[in-house]
C-alpha cells in the first residue's frame, strides 16, 4: 500500500521532491530504517573513539597534561587565553613531542587502513593488504639498504641529506616495487589483477631474500636499527618529517573524491564493470598510485607496521556492510583511532622502555583476525 | 537499428574460435545462440559485450561501430548479464541491483533509480530476498539479482534510442518457472525497443522464445534462421549429435516442439532404451 502510494507520488512530482526525502522514504522499509541513524552512530562513535585515542596520545606519559591544559596550550598558540594552568615543560612536551607523535599516527593509521579498504576492493578479495603488494617490503629492502650500506653511499658528501636519506630510501624503494609489479601484471593493456598479486608474492620473497643478505652484512648497531625498523614505530616523528611524510600522505585523499561509488561498481568483476561504463584501467591506476603514495610515505617514517590494514575494513564490513561510500571514510577514521591506541600501549607497557608498535599492532590484530575468520563460516 | 555482425573472426593465442560470423537483431526481437560446448557461443557475446577483440569484421550497435563507442555512452543503453557473478563482499542483494543505474548516476541516486530497482527486483521477484546479504543467496537468487540489476541498467528508452540486451546462459540455474519468467521478461524488453541476444542450451524454450536461432558449431555459423526453419532432426543430429523427434507444438503449431532420445549413433537410441 505504502508502496504504491510512493510510487504513485514519484511519477507525479518526482523532480522537484530532493531526492534525500525520498530516500529516508522509500527506502526506510526496504532497506532496515536504522541504517541512516546507524550511519550518523557509526561516523559518531568512531569520531568520538578517534578523539578520545587524540587526547590520551597527547596527554598520556611521563609528563602529563591534561584535557583542560592541551586546549589551553593549543589556544595560546592562538593567542587566546583559557584560566588552566600549565607548565612550562608540559607545552614544550606537548609541542615537540607529543603533536607531532600524534599526528604522524592519525596520518599514518587512516593511511593504512584507506590502503586496505582500497586494495581489497581492487583485488575483490577480503585479504588483500598494503604489504601483499611487496610495497611495505619494497620500502623496508630500500631502507635496510641505506642503514647498512649509508656509509659508502654519497651522503658523506651532503650531511644536510642524512636526516631525509632512510626516509628517502624507503619512499623510493615503495614506489620502484609497486611499479615493477604494476609494469608486471599489465598484459596487453590490461590490469590483471591476480598477476599483480603473484607478482607481488614473488616480489616480497626477493626483498625479504635482499633484506636477509644486507642483516647478514650488518653490524650490531645497525642490526638494532634494522630490527626497529622492521617492526615499526612512531618514535621519529617529528615536525620535519611531518612536513616531507605529511604532504605525500595528504595529497592523495583528494584522489578518494568520487571514487567510492565506482570501488562499489568494481566489485561485482573487471567487465562487469566496463559494462556499467567505468574506465578500469584508469581507475585501478588511480586506487595503485593512491596506495602506493600514502603507504609509501607512511612506512618511510615509520617502518613496517601490519594488520591495521587488513583488519579496519574487515571489522568495518561487518557493521556498515561493503558500500565504498562509508567504509572508506569510516576506515580512516577507526584506522587512525587504532593505530594511536597501539601506540600509547607501545609506549605504557614497557614504559620508560618502548616496544616497537608493529608488536603490539601484530600482537592484538593476529588473534582478533583469526577470531574474525572462525566466526565468518557463520556467514555474514 | 539494432545489433549487427558482419564476418567477425576472434582468434585467442593461435585457435580462431570465431570465424565469418555474421547477423543482425533488430530492436524488438529476441535472438538465441545455440550450439555445443565450445562452439564459440560465449565467445560471441563476449565479442558483442566488448570484452573479446575481433580481430576481422564489424559488430555494430545501431549502425555504429562498437571502438567508436564512448563507455559510458554505451552503458547507458547497452547491458550485459554475466556468466559468473560472484560477489565476497556484504552488499544486500538491492544494493547489487542499484549498481545496475550507475551509467545513469551523476553524483548520487535520485528516487528515480530506487524506484527502478524495485521495480526490476519485482519483475525477477526477487524483492522478498533483496534485503539479504548477497553472498547468502543460492546460486539461482544470485542469477535473478544479476539479472534484476541488468535490467534496471537499461529500464528507460534513452532519448528514443534502441536498446540492447546481452544475457549469457540466463537461465543456466534456475528452476523452470524462472527459466520462463527470464525469457518472458527477455521478450518484453524486446518489445520496449530492445534488440535481445541470448545464449541458451534448451532448444525448447529458444523455440518458444526467440524470434531467430543462431546456431554455431566449431565457430562459425550453422543456421540462422527463424525457430521452425531451423529445427528439424538433420540439423539437431549434425550440430548437436543427437536424434530427436521434432513435432508440431501441441498449443501453437507454428512451434516445433523437440523431443531429443539419445546420442546419434549411439546406444539408447529408441525411446524405450530405458526398458
Amino acid at each position: 500500500m505504502r508502496e504504491a502510494a510512493l510510487i504513485e507520488k514519484t511519477e507525479k512530482g518526482s523532480e522537484s521532491l530532493k531526492a534525500s526525502d525520498y530516500k529516508i522514504q522509500e527506502w526506510r522499509g526496504l532497506f532496515p530504517g536504522w541504517i541512516f541513524s546507524q550511519k550518523t552512530l557509526v561516523f559518531g562513535g568512531l569520531g568520538l573513539f578517534l578523539g578520545a585515542m587524540i587526547l590520551i596520545g597527547i596527554g598520556n606519559g611521563p609528563v602529563e597534561i591534561s584535557p583542560g591544559q592541551i586546549l589551553a596550550i593549543v589556544a595560546r598558540k592562538l593567542d587566546i587565553s583559557i584560566p588552566v594552568e600549565y607548565a612550562r615543560q608540559q607545552e614544550s612536551v606537548l609541542w615537540a613531542i607529543r603533536l607531532p607523535r600524534v599526528l604522524l599516527g592519525i596520518l599514518v593509521g587512516a593511511g593504512l587502513a584507506l590502503a586496505g579498504t582500497l586494495l581489497q576492493g581492487l583485488f575483490r578479495n577480503p585479504l588483500a593488504e598494503p604489504s601483499l603488494l611487496g610495497i611495505s617490503s619494497g620500502a623496508a629492502l630500500f631502507a635496510v639498504g641505506m642503514i647498512v650500506l649509508g656509509d659508502f653511499i654519497t651522503f658523506a658528501a651532503f650531511p644536510d641529506l642524512r636526516l631525509f636519506a632512510l626516509p628517502l630510501a624507503a619512499f623510493v624503494g615503495g614506489m620502484t616495487t609497486i611499479f615493477l609489479v604494476y609494469r608486471i601484471g599489465k598484459r596487453r593493456g590490461c590490469v590483471d589483477t591476480s598477476t599483480i598479486l603473484l607478482a607481488g608474492i614473488a616480489v616480497n620473497a626477493l626483498a625479504g631474500a635482499g633484506i636477509g643478505f644486507l642483516t647478514f652484512l650488518a653490524d650490531d648497531t645497525q642490526l638494532r636499527n634494522i630490527a626497529f625498523w622492521s617492526l615499526g614505530s612512531l618514535g621519529n616523528a617529528a615536525w620535519q618529517n611531518l612536513a616531507v611524510a605529511g604532504p605525500l600522505m595528504i595529497l592523495p585523499l583528494f584522489g578518494l573524491k568520487n571514487l567510492s561509488r565506482r570501488m562499489n561498481v568494481l566489485l561485482l568483476g573487471d567487465s562487469e564493470a566496463a559494462h556499467l561504463g567505468i574506465e578500469v584501467n584508469r581507475l585501478k591506476r588511480r586506487i595503485i598510485i593512491i596506495v602506493a603514495l600514502t603507504v609509501g610515505a607512511g612506512v618511510s617514517v615509520t617502518g613496517i607496521i601490519g594488520f591495521v590494514g587488513l583488519l579496519v575494513p574487515h571489522l568495518l564490513r561487518l557493521t556498515v556492510g561493503a558500500d565504498h561510500r562509508i567504509l572508506l571514510p569510516a576506515s580512516a577514521l577507526l584506522g587512525a583511532g587504532l593505530l594511536l591506541g597501539a601506540d600509547w600501549l607501545s609506549r605504557t607497557i614497557v614504559a620508560p622502555a618502548e616496544l616497537p608498535i608493529g608488536v603490539v599492532t601484530a600482537f592484538i590484530g593476529a588473534p582478533f583476525f583469526l577470531w574474525l575468520l572462525l566466526r565468518k563460516n557463520n556467514g555474514y | 537499428m539494432g545489433i549487427e555482425a558482419r564476418e567477425i573472426r576472434v582468434k585467442i593465442g593461435k585457435r580462431i574460435l570465431l570465424d565469418d560470423v555474421s547477423f543482425s537483431v533488430n530492436p524488438g526481437e529476441v535472438l538465441a545462440v545455440l550450439g555445443p560446448n565450445g562452439a564459440g557461443k560465449s565467445t560471441l557475446l563476449n565479442a558483442l559485450a566488448g570484452t573479446v577483440k575481433t580481430i576481422r569484421g564489424e559488430i555494430l550497435f545501431g549502425g555504429k561501430e562498437l571502438s567508436r563507442w564512448k563507455t559510458d555512452d554505451l552503458a547507458k543503453v547497452r547491458a550485459v548479464l554475466p556468466q559468473n557473478f560472484d560477489l565476497d563482499f556484504p552488499f544486500k542483494a538491492r544494493e547489487v541491483a542499484l549498481l545496475g543505474r550507475t551509467p545513469h548516476i551523476r553524483f548520487s541516486e535520485n528516487a528515480r533509480d530506487f524506484r527502478i530497482v524495485e521495480e526490476s527486483l519485482k519483475k525477477v521477484e526477487a524483492e522478498e530476498f533483496a534485503g539479504r546479504f548477497y553472498p547468502t543467496l543460492s546460486g539461482g537468487e544470485r542469477q535473478r539479482v544479476q539479472l534484476a540489476r541488468v535490467l534496471a541498467q537499461i529500464w528507460e528508452s534513452q532519448n528514443g534510442h534502441s536498446r540492447y540486451l546481452l544475457l549469457d546462459e540466463p537461465i543456466s540455474g534456475l528452476d523452470p518457472a524462472h527459466q520462463h519468467l527470464t525469457l518472458q521478461t527477455a521478450r518484453e524488453f524486446a518489445g520496449r525497443e530492445t534488440a535481445v541476444v541470448a545464449v541458451l542450451h534448451d532448444m525448447n524454450l529458444a523455440a518458444q522464445y526467440a524470434d531467430k536461432i543462431l546456431i554455431l558449431k566449431n565457430g562459425k555459423r550453422f543456421i540462422c534462421d527463424r525457430p521452425k526453419n531451423v529445427f528439424n532432426s538433420r540439423v539437431i543430429r549434425e550440430v548437436f549429435g543427437i536424434d530427436a523427434y521434432v513435432t508440431k507444438h501441441a498449443a501453437d503449431y507454428e512451434l516445433p516442439l523437440i523431443v531429443p532420445f539419445g546420442r546419434a549413433g549411439g546406444e539408447g537410441k529408441t525411446l524405450g532404451a530405458k526398458v
